[in-house]
C-alpha cells in the first residue's frame, strides 16, 4: 500500500474491497479532526468519504476489487478529499441527489456528500474517474 | 546543466513583422529545458517554443522527456499539440502540474492539455498520442528530486502572484562537481518586498529568470495582470543576493529595437547593484 504523507497532504493508493474501508475511513477522520472540526461535523465528513469510497466500489467497480487512489490536503482554507478511480465511467446525467423531504429509493449518497462537502465536483478524464470534496475550515472565535 | 530558451514571448506568439521585427529576442511563448546529468532534460512550460523543440529532439533520437508547467494559460501549453515526440510509441512523458490552492478536481495539467487538444479546437485529440504520458502533481514548499544515474536535480516550488495562480521554480543541481541552481519565475507581478515568497525562494541563487513583460510607463495601466517589469525583477534579484538576472516573457507589442532599448536602460540602471542583468534572447543557450 503506497502512502505519502506530509502536514499538509496524505496521498494513499489502495486495491479497493470492503475491509480496507475501515482504514481509509480512520485516516479521513483524523484528517477531519486534526483539521479543526468538530466530532460532529467529523463525522459528517466521514459519511460523506465513507459514500463516496463504497459508490466507487459498487457503481464503478461493479463490486469488484479496484484501485483507488485517495488524496487528503489541507490548504489554507480547505479540507480537500480526491478520489481517483479507473473502473466504468460514472454517468454525469445520474445522481443528482435527492433533496431533503424526498420519497423514494437510492439518491441518499449525493445527498450525503453535499451535507458534508459544499464543494463537489467530478471529472472523467484519460480513463480515470476524478470526484473531488471540499469543506472550508472551520473558523473558531478569536479567528477573523 | 545546460539551459536553452526556445521562447521568451508572453501573452501570444509574436512571428516578426515589418512593423514589430522580433527576430532577435524571439516570437515563440514560454519554453526552456535544461539538459543535465548524463541524459537529463527537463522541459519548462510548453509555450509556442517546443513545436521547434520537439523536432530537434525527434532529429535527435531523444525518447525520454520530463516536463515541469507553471501554470495553465495559453501561452504556456499552446506547443504541446505540436510536440512531435508525443505522437510517437515509445515515447516516455513525465508530466508535472502545479498543485495550487482550490485546486478544481483533476490534475491541472491534464484538464488543460485533454481540453485544449479536443474538437473543435484540435483533429488530433490528446488520447489519440501514442506516447506514455504519466502525469504528478507538485505543491509549493514540497520537494521534488529527479535522478538520472548518480546525478540529480533538486526542484523547490514558491506560488508567486498572478491571476489564476502560478508556480515559480528554483532548480538546483551540479555541473561538472559545482553545485548550480537557478530561478524561473514567469507570469509574477513581484511586490518587491524585501521577504518575498520569490526572494525567499530564489536566495543566492546564480540565475533569476524573471518576468518583466512591462515598461515603468506601462505598468500602472496594468497593474494586476499578473506580470513585472524589469525593475521589480531587479529589486527581487537584490533581495534575493542572486548573482544574474535575466528578463523574459516579453510583450507581443514590443520590438527588437523597442527591447533593445529597454535592456540597455535597464543595465545602465543595474550598475549600481552587484546583479549581472540582461534581456533573455529565444534560442539562446546558458552553461550553468
Amino acid at each position: 500500500m503506497p502512502e505519502v504523507s506530509s502536514p499538509l497532504a496524505s496521498l494513499i493508493e489502495i486495491d479497493l474491497l470492503p475491509p480496507r474501508l475501515e482504514g481509509l475511513r480512520a485516516l479521513a477522520d483524523k484528517w477531519a479532526l486534526s483539521a479543526g472540526f468538530s466530532v460532529l461535523e467529523a463525522g459528517q465528513i466521514l459519511a460523506a468519504v465513507d459514500e463516496a469510497l463504497v459508490n466507487i466500489h459498487l457503481h464503478s467497480y461493479g463490486g469488484r476489487q479496484g484501485k483507488v487512489l485517495m488524496e487528503i490536503e489541507k490548504t489554507t482554507h480547505e479540507l480537500i478529499f480526491q478520489f481517483t478511480d479507473y473502473g466504468k465511467p460514472f454517468d454525469p446525467n445520474q445522481g443528482t441527489g435527492r433533496k431533503p423531504g424526498e420519497i423514494g429509493e437510492g439518491g441518499w449518497g449525493t445527498l450525503i456528500m453535499q451535507h458534508a462537502f459544499p464543494r463537489i465536483e467530478r471529472q472523467h478524464l484519460g480513463g480515470k474517474n476524478i470526484l473531488l470534496l471540499a469543506r472550508p475550515l472551520p473558523v473558531h472565535k478569536g479567528e477573523v | 546543466m545546460k539551459l536553452h530558451f526556445w521562447g521568451t514571448r508572453g501573452s501570444i506568439p509574436s512571428p516578426s513583422t515589418a512593423d514589430v521585427p522580433t527576430h532577435e529576442f524571439g516570437g515563440d511563448t514560454t519554453c526552456l529545458s535544461l539538459d543535465w546529468g548524463a541524459q537529463g532534460l527537463l522541459v519548462i512550460d510548453a509555450g509556442s517554443g517546443l513545436r521547434q523543440a520537439g523536432l530537434a529532439w525527434t532529429k535527435a533520437g531523444r525518447k525520454s522527456f520530463t516536463f515541469l508547467f507553471t501554470h495553465s494559460h495559453w501561452d504556456h501549453l499552446q506547443g504541446f499539440p505540436f510536440f512531435a515526440p508525443a505522437f510517437h510509441e515509445g515515447v516516455h512523458i513525465e508530466i508535472y502540474s502545479p498543485r495550487l490552492p482550490s485546486a478544481h478536481a483533476g490534475n491541472l495539467i491534464e484538464r488543460s492539455l485533454h481540453a485544449q487538444q479536443s474538437e473543435p479546437f484540435f483533429p488530433a485529440g490528446f488520447p489519440q498520442l501514442r506516447a506514455k504520458i504519466v502525469f504528478h502533481e507538485i505543491q509549493p514548499h514540497h520537494e521534488l528530486i529527479l535522478h538520472d544515474g548518480t546525478d540529480s536535480l533538486r526542484i523547490q516550488a514558491t506560488a508567486v502572484s498572478h491571476p489564476g495562480g502560478c508556480l515559480a521554480y528554483r532548480i538546483d543541481g551540479s555541473n561538472n562537481g559545482k553545485n548550480r541552481s537557478f530561478v524561473f519565475a514567469t507570469d509574477n507581478e513581484p511586490s518587491g518586498e524585501k521577504s518575498s515568497p520569490l526572494a525567499q525562494l530564489a536566495q543566492k541563487t546564480d540565475l533569476l529568470i524573471c518576468d518583466g513583460q512591462y515598461t515603468e510607463e506601462e505598468y500602472p495601466n496594468r497593474r494586476g495582470w499578473g506580470h513585472g517589469t524589469p525593475q521589480l525583477c531587479l529589486r527581487e534579484a537584490v533581495s534575493a543576493q542572486a548573482h544574474r538576472l535575466l528578463v523574459t516573457h516579453f510583450d507581443p507589442t514590443h520590438s527588437d529595437a523597442f527591447l533593445t532599448k529597454m535592456e540597455q536602460d535597464f543595465k545602465k540602471s543595474a550598475q549600481a547593484t552587484s546583479v549581472q542583468v540582461a534581456f533573455a534572447r529565444q534560442g539562446q543557450t546558458l552553461d550553468l
